[in-house]
């Protein structure tokens, strides 16, 4: 996270009230197509609410909220808040890495699983 | 194959930019594949929205440390949104240590024990000067320091230390403690 932000923009994939991964995976991509251009080589990383918050307060010390914001343009928008100090901004970042399997792993150019 | 991995540099990093003098070092050192990554993260050939190429002194940062120390983890290299360079190794036994360059002189950093757990390498910071980090995590067990004989040999292709053999930081020195050989 960039250090004048106060969150990290995720998307909830529930919001789109499909029960396929990927096709939330499409709905979370097209939302993002309408803000921003993404790099060929980024991917999207699945995380679990509950794992993430419950592995940084254990291993941190650090209190994530995942928060929904009031965003028109993309109502899946949400934010992880809690960690933009810089105390805490590295250790966080990298557990939250470390906690998504290769499996949930996407690319964020060409479609779900390539 | 290094020639191929030189080329390969050439094509993502225009001779010119100031990262291509790293690279040309790293390639030297038989580090054509880390040279070849950095080049891809310092040209502005697949960015998202707004973000910027791994900057010159991030990278130069980054050559730096990697001339001085040894070890004989997985090296990864991405680029944070801001061009910091972040360079993680993987140790074969679960351990990892994350640097972020974020200028010639500072690198944020993390490092976890082969469980996971976070390693206090310098209290509970996580940022430092990079000259006194390196120390730290070589007193951690982390990394060694590289032998001479990484200079000698260097000095062959009439270089001196690795280090110095791209152009001069933007910023002063300061910092840095040079290791001792003995």
């Amino acid at each position: 996270m960039r250090p004048s932000e106060q969150y990290l923009s995720t998307n909830w994939l529930e919001y789109f009230h499909l029960a396929e991964r990927d096709s939330q995976i499409a709905g979370v991509l097209a939302a993002l197509s309408r803000k921003l251009a993404l790099a060929h080589t980024g991917k999207i990383a699945v995380l679990n609410v509950g794992d993430s918050i419950a592995v940084c307060q254990r291993k941190a010390g650090v209190n994530l909220r995942f928060v929904i914001l009031d965003d028109s343009r993309d109502p899946s928008h949400t934010g992880i808040f809690g960690y933009s100090e810089p105390a805490t901004n590295a250790r966080a970042a990298t557990l939250l890495a470390d906690s998504v399997r290769p499996a949930d792993l996407y690319p964020a150019r060409s479609g779900p699983n390539g | 194959m290094t020639s191929q991995i030189a080329a390969d540099c050439r094509t993502v990093l225009p001779a010119a930019h100031p990262v291509a003098a790293v690279c040309q070092t790293l390639h030297s050192l038989g580090a054509g594949d880390t040279a070849k990554r950095l080049a891809y993260l310092a040209s502005a050939a697949d960015l998202a929205d707004g973000d910027v190429p791994a900057t010159v002194d991030s990278a130069r940062a980054f050559l730096d440390f990697f001339v001085r120390v040894k070890s004989d983890a997985a090296l990864n290299l991405t680029c944070s949104p801001d061009g910091w360079l972040c360079a993680e190794w993987d140790f074969a036994d679960g351990r990892s240590v994350c640097l972020w360059f974020l200028d010639y002189a500072r690198v944020m950093f993390v490092a976890q024990d082969c469980n996971g757990d976070f390693v206090a390498i310098d209290g509970d910071s996580e940022i430092g000067l990079r000259g006194e980090l390196t120390a730290k995590l070589i007193q951690a067990g982390f990394f060694e320091w590289k032998t001479p004989d990484a200079a000698i040999a260097n000095s062959c292709q009439n270089t001196t230390l690795p280090g110095i053999a791209a152009p001069e930081p933007s910023e002063p020195m300061a910092d840095y403690h040079a290791p001792h050989f003995s």
